[in-house]
């Protein structure tokens, strides 16, 4: 089945050429987050026996599934498809690991829904505008000829995308966007994650694949930071994850 | 508090987008195919700082191939031109002050024709292997200095050659991806990896081509390849240990010394313990388990919904509590100590684990018991008191030693084995007082003395198989286990009574004396084997149907002997036959139960039971005739259950367990029992099996956020034929009791608490209240007794802390008993209040004091009016030393004051019981304690903060 699925997108991808460019589409991306480094996070002498009990009871990721709309005026980036083995409980579960992203290109604008722990927060803010250092690293994502950038947000923590010429329009998943082209791939060393594009279907995404995030505390960015960060400041450890997750 | 970097980005960007429409720094030209002189559309156009390749700006060109590019600044940027199919067009413009405006012209595209050259590696060195298309090169053959990076190790590896900015070239292209383990490290340079890493880390470098992440998905090869360096670590690099010195000796004679090691290179794990204290201190505490114990008893399991389970099961003795400390009444003195070995093989697929306890415990104990009896208010003396003083000497030492092998047969299977066996001996002597009186006079007085030498064995052992079906939820367990149990044990029970019965109206009294002197030897061996199997099938992708299966089989032998110690070993009546007992049992248990669970994303519920049959077989083997006693019964276990996880701090669940529970043996035909005169019990065969309904729920909701909880929990539980006691009271006080059933016991709980977080002000406040209400009913003397029991409390919870300055807590609660007798319209009611202070504070020069209150406030009741309230002060002060903080030397004042007394108030029956017991009071302890630890070979960090290998 699989393979008849890339033999499609291999026709798409021919017809692409011709075409050259994507303007317009949905992506599915795949989220991994690599639980047992996380729960390796975690060890210390104290607890270490304890952890590894749990540690050989968990899966090594958990994976989830995001659809990512796109024109050359918006994107929305949203849950998709269940995951057949979801990882429940504390270890599958960060604060805004489910979040619908609304972006206006023309407006410059992001509206973002995000349930962190009991609040669900309605990000507004301007477009986030990150320091990219492009470097000439090329890989090939789901048929498209990918670059890397490197950023960093919240003083320290690096962010590595790949991004695609191919795709005219500088979005990506979470609020990452601003490249010269689609982001196929955002990896957070941090957080042990990775979003991977699988598929990029072409068709033009409907109306009400665009709809705008409504429900939710409104906020600015900062202010959704500030936030959290004060709940959670007393964390040790745990804190700080929470706060990266809030903010992606 | 530092703000988040892009928000400050975003801020100067938003600031500057006034003006960038004013720059006078421009950038323009146009893009065309050399080979077609076709203008190209859409062409990226990307501009970075050629300083440091930021990302200045980007644009698209229009339909004739134009674009224009406004800079901020003056200076140089790379220009980077990309169209698909050709390649990349790469160039360095420089726009300044005299040259504001560059028109680059017409930028030419060349199609791309890329030849692909393959590397291939002909020599073949005994320290470099090649399987298929890796080239693997064993890292120790290659010799580098002490502390070298992997980068240097590189360096030294034939095919491979490192630049001076850290980029990998291996058999001519540059290297792509280094991975780890296996495993990709996403960082801003793969050099960061190289240099991190220490060389003597690395086992073997393996050097590959790897096909793109969507042919290795696709299993469609497009023929995209990146060199990729795997760095496969060394087990044995984890090693290090750590470990506890604690030496401590106090006032009186008080003392408690530990020590505890646990050395670990890669997966093997060797620790050894060694505890002596006469202060509590008995055994690892569970925090110390997991480190030095080898942790045999306990389980963790992570249940579907994502829930962590741990749970400590101690043997069936008294060598062992969770958290390490004595729990029973009287001073002990305890020697323990243990050795834990561990190791996994194969990728953790086998695992092995093995451990050794030797333990010794003398407990001295005294103890009184009052306890104010009411009966029959028709009688004419309806209360009367129970008076017991009892005085014990214990010792006993035990071995054990336990094994446990896990072998994962594949990665939807597994296997698990675990042993253990002990022999313990046990010698106690207790002697008791015990006087019965009431107002009027003395009813009697009892001394007795019964002595124990008991020796124990136990061997336990279990298998464990599991199997996970490719179909979701489809799995199979089979367990067996094997239980073995032997005691022997000799002893004597001497007692010596006077009963005083009022003979006649004018006040004489009757002397009754009885005096017994008896031997006893009891022996006894159980054997018990069950297997169970169990499967799970999935109905749909919601709906799991359990079914399991369990077959047990139980044989016992029990004989218990006594002798007549007056009377001469060969005389008729040394064996006392009345109180003599020999009886062999066999049980047979069939078990079968169903369950069908409902899974959906926030809502479980479950519902089902089971239905055991029993066939249980008496073998008297005293007496000749109707020496086989048989019963067979069935047992009902229905279920259900309902949880509702709204996130992942609230959730709220009901649960409902019903089950029957037969009479015990010893309630329909009870042995003849001598050990204690004043209590005789008689059996009835007319009892039936009981059925108990539990209901509880539970409600929890933690608000992070804004920083409150809320907790909820209650349950009811009543019991349908209940089995409870009928009592005769004898004129001398002595009680004569027999089990019937009786309905209307009940017994109900519920708690609740608030609590806020004024993160502020680093104060935390929360409320708890607490209900028990409970119903019991006895006869005594053939009137129904009805007693009900209820407790209701609140507390309150202030807690203030400054992160390593000072920790404030003060826990005051409030409870009110309230105990009613119908049989005699008794109402006993009490207040007591308790409160608790702990603070301890950092001091400068590592000081650091501390001190703890526990101040108990009990209202007298009419019956016993004697003080009861205590306070409980202690108090410490510690100095640590050395970098950190390993060395501590601690001094503590444990009951300053001198107050602590062993204490127990309860009402069960109608009757009011208080116990004192003696427990450890006022000492002073001065205690040097050393944590030293060596770590693993750590990996460098060099600054990059980002990037962490955690061996």
């Amino acid at each position: 089945m699989r393979q008849i699925v890339f033999l499609l997108l291999l026709l798409f991808k021919v017809s692409c050429v011709c075409a050259q460019y994507t303007f317009q589409g949905k992506v599915e991306f795949e989220r991994k987050v690599n639980i047992h480094r996380q729960i390796d996070d975690m060890m210390e002498d104290d607890n270490k026996t304890w952890m590894e009990k749990v540690k050989a009871q968990m899966p090594k990721f958990n994976v989830s599934y995001f659809d990512y709309y796109f024109n050359t005026k918006k994107s929305l980036y949203k849950p998709g498809r269940e995951s057949e083995n979801p990882v429940k409980g504390m270890w599958g579960n960060s604060p805004a690991s489910e979040n619908i992203v609304f972006s206006d290109w023309g407006l410059g604008k992001v509206i973002a829904s995000k349930q962190i722990f009991e609040e669900k927060f309605l990000v507004q803010d301007s477009l986030r505008k990150l320091d990219w250092k492009i470097k000439d690293e090329i890989r090939i994502i789901s048929g498209y000829k990918c670059r890397k950038a490197v950023s960093i947000i919240c003083d320290s923590v690096y962010v590595v995308a790949f991004y695609t010429e191919d795709i005219a329009v500088s979005g990506g998943p979470e609020m990452f966007s601003g490249l010269p082209g689609m982001i196929l791939e955002i990896a957070i060393p941090r957080l042990y994650s990775t979003w991977i594009a699988l598929k990029v279907d072409i068709a033009a995404p409907k109306d009400e694949e665009l709809k705008i995030p409504e429900k939710g505390k409104k906020v600015s960015q900062k202010e959704m930071y500030d936030t959290v960060m004060g709940s959670v400041s007393k964390w040790g450890r745990f804190a700080h994850r929470s706060v990266w997750w809030s903010v992606l | 508090m530092k703000l988040c970097r892009p928000l400050l980005a975003l801020l100067s960007f938003l600031s500057f987008s006034y003006t960038v429409a004013a720059q006078p720094f421009s950038i323009k030209g146009s893009v065309t195919d050399t080979l077609n002189a076709n203008r190209l559309r859409f062409a990226s156009v990307t501009l970075l700082r050629a300083s440091d390749s930021i990302l200045e700006t980007f644009t698209r060109t229009k339909e004739d191939g134009g674009f224009a590019l406004n800079v901020k600044k003056e200076g140089s940027y790379i220009i980077m031109v990309t169209f698909p199919s050709f390649a990349d067009y790469i160039d360095i413009v420089t726009v300044n002050e005299s040259k504001p405006l560059v028109d680059m012209g017409v930028i030419p595209m060349v199609s791309k024709s890329h030849l692909l050259s393959e590397f291939v590696l002909k020599q073949q060195i005994g320290a470099i292997k090649i399987k298929g298309d890796t080239t693997e090169y064993v890292a120790d053959s290659f010799k580098v200095r002490e502390n070298a990076t992997v980068e240097e190790l590189l360096k030294k590896l034939p095919g491979i050659q490192v630049n001076k900015n850290g980029e990998v070239v291996a058999q001519g292209e540059k290297v792509q991806k280094i991975l780890v383990d296996g495993e990709e490290f996403f960082t801003d340079d793969p050099a960061v990896v190289t240099k991190s890493l220490q060389a003597k880390a690395v086992d073997k470098v393996q050097v590959f081509d790897k096909k793109s992440d969507q042919s290795q998905f696709t299993g469609i090869d497009d023929g995209t390849r990146e060199k990729t360096i795997n760095l496969q670590l060394k087990d044995n690099m984890k090693k290090g240990y750590f470990g506890k010195i604690n030496a401590g000796g106090g006032t009186d004679g008080f003392f408690e010394n530990q020590a505890m090691i646990n050395a670990f290179k890669g997966k093997r794990k060797l620790s050894a313990f060694g505890i002596a204290a006469n202060t509590g201190k008995m055994g690892l505490g569970w925090e110390d388990r997991d480190k030095f114990g080898g942790n045999s008893g306990s389980t963790t399991e992570v249940t579907d919904d994502g829930m962590m389970i741990s749970y400590y099961s101690s043997g069936d003795d008294n060598f062992e509590s969770w958290n390490g400390q004595y729990n029973g009444q009287g001073i002990p003195t305890a020697w323990t100590g243990g050795l834990h070995y561990s190791n996994k093989w194969n990728n953790d697929d086998l695992h092995l684990s093995s451990n050794y306890r030797f333990g010794k415990q003398n407990i001295d104990a005294v103890g009184n018991t009052l306890t104010q009896v009411n009966t029959n208010s028709n009688s004419d003396i309806a209360q009367y008191y129970n008076d017991e003083k009892k005085n014990s000497f214990s010792t006993g030492q035990r071995h054990r030693v336990d094994g446990l092998f896990e072998w994962k047969l594949d990665s939807t299977s597994s296997l698990k084995i675990t042993a253990n066996a002990s022999t313990s001996n046990t010698q106690t002597t207790t002697n008791y007082h015990t006087e019965i009186y009431d107002t009027l006079r003395t009813r009697s007085i009892t001394d007795r003395l019964t002595t124990s030498d008991a020796l124990g064995k136990t061997v336990n052992a279990s298998l464990a198989y599991r199997k996970k079906f490719a179909k979701k939820g489809r799995t199979l367990s089979l367990t067996i286990d094997e239980w073995y149990k032997e005691n022997v044990s000799d002893g004597v029970l001497r007692y010596d009574s006077d009963i005083f019965l009022q003979s006649n109206p004018s006040g004489g009294i009757d002397t009754i004396n009885n005096s017994l002197a008896q031997k006893k030897r009891n022996d006894s061996k159980n054997l018990q084997i069950t297997g169970n199997i169990s499967y799970t099938e999935p109905l749909s992708n919601v709906v799991f149907l359990e079914l399991n299966y369990g077959l047990g089989v139980n044989n016992s032998y029990a004989k218990r002997l006594s002798f007549n110690e007056n009377l001469p070993e060969g005389d008729p009546h040394y064996l006392d036959t009345l109180f003599s007992s020999d009886y062999d049992f066999n049980v047979l248990t069939n078990k079968g139960g169903t369950n069908l669970r409902f899974v959906f994303k926030k809502v479980n519920f479950s519902f089902g039971g089971a239905v055991s049959a029993v066939n249980f077989k008496q073998i008297d083997n005293f007496s000749s005739d109707t020496n086989v006693f048989r019963r067979n019964y069935t047992n009902f276990f229905p279920r259900a259950s309902f949880v509702y996880r709204a996130s992942q701090q609230k959730s709220f669940s009901l649960n409902y367990n019903g089950n029957t529970t037969q009479p015990t043996i010893d309630q329909i035909q009870p042995l003849r029992q001598n050990t204690d005169p004043n209590n005789i019990s008689i059996g009835n065969d007319s009892l039936k099996q009981k059925f108990n309904h539990s209901f509880n729920f539970r409600f929890n909701d933690y608000k992070v956020i804004s920083g409150t909880y809320t907790y909820l929990g209650g349950g009811f539980t009543f019991v349908k034929d209940d089995i409870s006691r009928s009592e005769m009271i004898t004129d001398g006080g002595a009680r004569i009791y027999q089990y019937i059933n009786v309905n209307g016991n009940y017994n109900g709980w519920a708690y609740g608490g608030y609590g806020w977080n004024f993160r502020k002000l680093d104060l935390r406040f929360g409320f708890n209240g607490n209900i028990n209400v409970g119903r019991t009913i006895t006869y005594v003397n053939g009137v129904r007794n009805e007693n009900n029991n209820n407790t209701y409390s609140l507390g309150v919870g202030l807690n203030y802390d400054k992160e390593k300055k000072f920790n404030l807590s003060y826990n005051p609660r409030v409870s009110f008993s309230n105990n009613t007798a119908s049989i005699n319209q008794s109402t006993t009611n009490y207040w007591t209040l308790t409160n608790e202070f702990d603070a301890n504070i950092q001091l400068p020069w590592k000081f650091e004091i501390g001190t703890e209150v526990e101040w108990n406030l009990r209202e007298r009741v009419a019956e016993f009016d004697q003080n009861n309230s205590i306070f409980l002060w202690t108090a410490y002060l510690s100095k640590k030393f050395m970098k950190n903080n390993q060395l501590e030397l601690r001094a503590t004042a444990y009951d300053i004051l001198n107050q602590n007394v062993g204490y127990r108030r309860f009402g069960i029956g109608g009757n009011i019981t208080e116990q004192s017991y003696n427990t450890i009071r006022r000492y002073g302890m001065l205690s040097l304690i050393w944590n030293f630890t060596k770590a693993p070979a750590a990996v460098q960090q060099e600054n990059n903060t980002e990037f962490k290998i955690k061996l």
